[in-house]
Formats: structure tokens, sequence, C-alpha cells
């Protein structure tokens, strides 16, 4: 079994992950189209990707580099090194 | 009394002296029964040595054709020996441990075990040629559900009893810096070199010794080298430390990132190693000739340890075929230990260490060079090998007319070795084969797993033991510990495998998948139908299918296809292993696992306060508080509480129900 470094809890077997999708920008105040694509659609980049991965066992979220076709884990990583400051959305509906 | 009297006499003055036997307690007799017949033998023995004590060699029918089967590896690598327990089919007597009063029986047979009237089967090969199933009851539609049943009754192996009741088998789970699999002179060099370096080591060796090969095997004509680096070895691994040792534990699979279950008696310990050493060594290959599979044709090594393991005998009469110089140390075994040694056929046109042909003429032992086994000869029944036609060998695998026959009870063949490459390749290891040495090696492994040994293509032991402190360094380098510093070793010192090994015989019966029943012209017949690809053979023809997994067809199976089909060996290549390498029971799959075992904040408190504690979920909540003098019971103070929350005031900790992240 493979195993992922947490950055919280540290080498843990894969089993205790779960997969979060790959990190793209959430689009605000868009179209139900451009939100549909943001949730369903991914790129399937062959190479390295950065994914959203979840420690299930502590309910922590974080950030790996990934290569997708040798399966490689390069990095693990806390989300607040992307995310550095509260995003505040507009609260308007969104266009039907 | 007097009968066990006379048994017992007789087994011990069968039995080899001391230090042959290293396996058995000469004082605890234990007595076991065979097909009704009742055999002494040994705390310690196999089945198959318990038995091959008193003479008896003939222990299983084969599946298809139903011949005589006797003892091929004593390894436990081959189906040659499976038999029946009261509640367990298919258990391997040649490792299976006696205990008093264990009664089995032979399998797969229609009457007896020594008569077995499905044995004409063999009689119709001729019709029943490879594929012949597939090929003959599809037609008309409909008529496979007719055959399916028959033929199925015909194909099964052992019995199962269903009224069995399961036995407790557990996990558990081990960490270690670098983990060692297998404990020959590789692997005990391994652990001891990471050891010394201050790496935590866990040695895991699937025999009841530690030695591998050093336990049975003869390395030079003294006979001395074997037992001498042994006990300096295995002396300072037991007094190690840093390693911890797993005898009768198989490595059964390699999953990613070192993932590594290791199976000991009723345990399977998931093991995560940071390295991991596979010095696995390497398996005698049988020659392929006409009824290599009669009872008393074994390998080399096997004969080998019957005598250093069990004291046992393997026969009056020798004569011991070749294609390296370790049979040569096998003969001289024989003859130590009172086994007339008829002759040593060799394959090639003589020993690579020269000396051995003196030494062999000192003892007697008759030499043919460039000469082979053609025929192995036995009476109608097949029961036992009574001598052999020896041929010259003129080309590949071609002899000459004239023939020389020989009386013999014991066959015993080495034609080189084939790595136990299984978990290697399992974790994505590439096997190509060597002309020059007739030998596959292995290549393209992952980063953190490393090979040492004879499953690295070496042989000379001196080579064997420096190549365990070179995967060694190599392990203890990527952990960031301080190295000794081994160099590589050079090209092998030792060239073992005779290139083709294989002598087609106009009536057939050359068995190259005793499993299966497969012969040369199986294997052959299955390329002209069009099966080019070894994986397509292997589907059409079944070989490698069975039990023993290709141990000893894959290297012929190869040969054969890339000569059948004008392709080089390292292009057919071998069928692709997956796990596990041996047979693992569903009860060590199933046994219990560990759940999460979660306490609140409040439970200690909770404790001190008498509280009689319940699971829910994974968690630990108080089930209720008993009252202070003992006077109710429980459910009467889960109603006074129930009472007390409706009249007055309850505390409950909802802590468990959900999760809460507290930031700063």
């Amino acid at each position: 079994m493979k195993v992922m470094h947490c950055p919280l809890n540290g080498p843990r077997n894969i089993s205790e992950f779960i997969y979060g999708g790959e990190l793209k920008p959430m689009p605000d105040a868009c179209s139900d189209r451009e939100w549909a694509g943001y949730v369903f659609y991914s790129d399937n980049t062959a190479g390295v990707v950065t994914e959203w991965w979840m420690h299930a066992a502590s309910s922590y979220w974080f950030l790996a580099e990934r290569h997708t076709v040798t399966d490689d884990i390069l990095r693990t990583f806390d989300p607040q090194e992307i995310f550095r400051e509260r995003v505040e959305f507009s609260t308007q509906e969104a266009d039907a | 009394m007097s009968h066990q009297d006379a048994t017992d006499s007789q087994t011990a003055s069968t039995r080899l002296p001391a230090p042959m036997g290293s396996h058995i307690d000469r004082q605890a007799a234990v007595e076991i029964c065979f097909e009704g017949v009742r055999y002494q033998g040994f705390a310690g023995d196999s089945i198959a040595s318990a038995l091959a004590a008193d003479g008896r060699y003939l222990l299983s029918r084969s599946f298809k054709y139903h011949r005589p089967r006797g003892p091929l590896t004593m390894a436990g690598q081959d189906a040659n020996t499976l038999v029946q327990l009261p509640d367990e089919p298919n258990v391997l007597a040649d490792t299976y441990p006696i205990s008093e009063g264990l009664n089995a029986t032979g399998q797969n047979y229609n009457g007896s075990l020594d008569h077995d009237r499905d044995m004409r089967l063999g009689k119709f090969s001729k019709f029943m040629p490879v594929g012949f199933y597939y090929r003959s009851f599809y037609k008309p539609k409909g008529a496979w559900k007719v055959w399916e049943p028959l033929i199925r009754k015909k194909a099964g192996l052992g019995r199962f009893d269903l009224k069995a009741s399961g036995d407790y088998h557990d996990k558990a789970y081990l960490f270690t810096d670098i983990m060692v699999v297998g404990s020959g002179p590789a692997g005990l060099n391994a652990a001891l070199t990471a050891a010394e370096a201050g790496a935590q080591v866990l040695l895991v060796e699937q025999s009841p010794l530690l030695g591998g090969a050093l336990t049975y095997a003869r390395f030079d004509a003294q006979g001395h080298r074997a037992s001498q680096v042994r006990q300096e070895q295995v002396a300072a691994v037991e007094a190690h430390p840093n390693i911890r040792v797993l005898v009768d534990a198989t490595c059964n699979g390699w999953f990613t990132d070192n993932y590594l279950p290791v199976i000991q008696g009723k345990r399977m310990y998931k093991v995560r190693a940071k390295e991991c050493i596979v010095a696995s060594g390497a398996f005698d290959q049988p020659v392929i000739f006409r009824n290599n599979d009669l009872p008393g044709v074994m390998l080399a090594s096997a004969a080998q340890r019957l005598m250093r393991h069990y004291a046992v005998r393997p026969g009056q009469c020798a004569v011991v075929l070749t294609g390296n110089d370790d049979g040569y140390f096998a003969a001289l075994d024989l003859h130590e230990q009172g086994v007339k040694v008829a002759a040593l056929v060799d394959m090639r046109s003589g020993p690579t260490d020269a000396s051995l042909v003196e030494t062999l003429k000192q003892h007697a032992i008759a030499l043919y060079h460039e000469h082979t086994v053609f025929e192995a000869l036995s009476d109608k029944h097949l029961h036992r090998v009574t001598g052999v036609d020896i041929r010259r060998i003129s080309q590949r695998g071609e002899v000459a007319a004239e023939s020389i026959t020989l009386d013999c009870d014991l066959l015993c063949m080495t034609a080189g070795y084939m790595p136990v490459y299984q978990l290697v390749c399992q974790a994505g290891g590439k096997l190509s084969y060597n002309y020059a040495a007739a030998e596959f090696s292995l290549s393209n492994l992952p980063q953190h797993l490393y090979v040492a040994g004879s499953v690295n293509g070496l042989h000379d032991l001196d080579q064997v033991i420096q190549d365990g402190a070179y995967a060694a360094t190599q392990a203890l380098l990527s952990l960031g510990l301080p190295t000794p510093g081994t160099a590589p070793i050079g090209p092998p010192a030792k060239q073992v495998n005779f290139p083709w090994p294989i002598f087609a015989h106009p009536k057939g019966k050359e068995f190259v998948d005793f499993d299966e029943d497969l012969q040369i012209r199986d294997i052959v017949n299955a390329t002209r139908h069009g099966y080019r690809d070894v994986q397509l053979v292997k589907r059409f023809s079944t070989v490698g299918m069975g039990p023993s997994q290709g141990r000893h067809s894959a290297l012929p199976t190869a040969r054969l296809v890339a000569d059948a089909t004008q392709r080089s060996v390292s292009e057919t290549g071998v069928t692709t292993a997956r796990p596990p390498f041996s047979a693992e029971t569903l009860a060590h799959l199933a046994g219990r696992s560990f759940d999460p075992y979660r306490m609140t904040t409040m439970h200690q408190r909770h404790v001190q306060l008498g509280a009689k504690m319940m699971p829910a979920g994974d968690w630990q909540r108080p089930a209720y508080y008993p009252c202070a003098d003992g006077r109710l019971d429980r459910h009467q103070c889960m109603q006074e509480e129930a009472q007390q929350v409706r009249q007055r005031v309850g505390l409950i900790d909802v802590s468990t129900l959900g999760d809460r992240d507290s930031r700063a």
C-alpha cells in the first residue's frame, strides 16, 4: 500500500486519505455552466498536478503535487502556503 | 508393543548419524498414519521426511494422468507432495510438520494410492492433447453442460470438510528500517551489515532454521565451508540486538512502498519497511527427460535436504545428473552418507573446477561427460525409479543411439537455477535472459528495493556473501546511515545453468510442468495452434497454473516457446508473477483485524467515578453508573438515570458526535 506524507500527521497509509480533486481557482459569481465545469470537469493532465487531499482520520485538508503518470507524490503541503488570506465571495445570486 | 519396538529400532537404524538431521529431535518419537499405515518419525520431521525414512516415496497422484509422484524439492515448492488431512486438503507434505496421531491420506486417486484405476488415463494421453477439453466438448451446442460435471469430478483436488471449525487467526503490524527476505548467506550478511550500522532489521526466513542453502548444500570438496559460515553468521545474527528474526515465516507479496505481508503460522504480519532487501535465493531446476516425474527422481537439493535436515538416506544406489559443479558436490554428499553413487552424468564436457574429477575418481564414482539421462526406468506400476538409460548428447537436445543402462533407486538432477523472482517482479522488476549464462537476471528495481545473492545471479559463496553486504550498503545510504563502503560485486564467478537440459523422447512423458502433467510436445503444440505469446501458451496449455506457479516450468517453457517461435528467450519471457507467493488461506486474510479504540477527554474521569463503559462505534462511552451499594442491576440503574433526567437534570457528553477545529 502506498504511503502518503500528511503535512500534519506524517507518513500514513494511502487508505487513510480521501482525494479531493485538482486545485483550480474557484469562480465567483459565474453561470451555472461555468460552475458545473468547475465542479465536474478536470483537466486530466498527464504530468505533475496539484490536488486536494484529506487525511480522513483527522479531517485535515492539504495539497499534494503528484505526477499522474508515475503516481509519485512529489510534495505535500499545508494550504496556507497558497491561501494566505480569507476569500470573500459575493453574495448575489448568479444569473439563471 | 513388540511391533512398535521393532518399528522404533528400524527407524532409528535407517536414520543417518548426526550432524545429519538438523531439523529433527531424535529423543522425541512421533507416530503418524498415512493411508491407514503407521509410521514412526521424530519431532521436526515433515510428513514426507517421516515417510521417506521408512522408504515411502509415493505420496500423490498427478493431476491429469494420475501418475505416481513423490518428493521433488523437499522445500514445499512443488505439487507432488499434496496430501489430505482430515480437515484440510492440499497440504504440502514436504514442509508440514508432523504431530502425534496425525492422519494423512493421498489425494486424487480412484481405488488406492498405490493402484489407481484412473492411471489408464495416461494411456490415452495421445488422444488428449493440449487444449483437449476446450477443443473437444464444445460441439454440439450444449455439450459442455453435459460433459462439465463429469470432467469436474475427475479434475478436483482434495476434499474440504464443510463441518471443520475455524481456527483463530489474527493480524499484527510491524515497522522496520530494513526488511531482509531470506536468511541464506546473502541475507544473513545483509542483515548483519545493516544492523552493525545501526539500522533496525527484520529478517524473515521461510524454513524453521536460519541459513538457507547453508543448511543443506555443499560449497567445497571437503564439505566444511557451509557449516562454518553458517555457525559464525547465525550466532552473530541471533545475538544482535538490532535484528528481529521471524522463522517459519513467508513474505507472500510485495505491495507499493514496501508494504509486505508476512505469514507466520496463524498470524499475518503487515510489515512496513523503509528499505527491503530480497535475498530469496534460486530454485534448483529439473532436467527434462522421459519419466523425469517418477518417485525417486528428485532435485539434487531435495536429496541434500533429506540428508542434512532429516537424516534420511534418500536411496541405496544413486545416479546424479547435472549441468553444473553443484551436482558433483551432491554426489560427494550421497557417497559420504553411504549411498552408492552408480554414476555422475554431466551434460557438459567437464566440471569448471577440474579437481572435482580427481575427487570423484578417488571415491570410485563413474563419470560420464556430455551424456544425459534419456529415460528413467521403472516397473509397470511406475512406483519408483529402478534404473536409467544414459545416452551421449549428440547435439542440442538430441542423443546418440547407443545406450548405457544402470540400476538405481534414486536419481538426483540439477540443470541450473532460476532466481526466486516473484517478489521482485511484483514490484516491477524485469527479467531478461542472458544467453552466456543461460540464466534469467533481474533489472528495473524500484527505489528502496534491492536484491542480493543467487536471486541476483551470483552463485559463488564468497560473492554471495559480499553481495549481501553490498545490498545492505545501498539500503543504508538511502536511510542516511553510515556505511562500511562495500564495493559492487564483479561478474559472476560461477556458471551454473546448462543451456538446453531438454531431451525429447519419441514416446513422450518428459514433463515440463509436473503440476499439470505437461510434456514437451504440449508446449510446442500450443505454439503451433498459434499461441505464440507465453501468456497465451499458459492459458491454452495451463503451464504454470498449478500450485507451484511455474517455479520449475517457467524457465523450460520460455526456452521451448522461444525456440518454437524463433524469438529470443528475453522476448518470450515468463508469465506475470502476482501475489501471493505461496498458498494462503482465506482465514489469513479474514483474520481479526484491529478497530480504533477512541476515548473522549472525559474518559478517565468516567472510569474513576465507576462508570461501566461500552463501545459506541469507535468511541468508548459510559453505559451507566452503577449505584454505590450495588443494590440495583444494570437495567435498574439505567431506569433510575432516565427518571433523574426527566424529573431533574442530566448531563451528556456529545463531543463524539461531531468534529470541531479550534484555530488560534
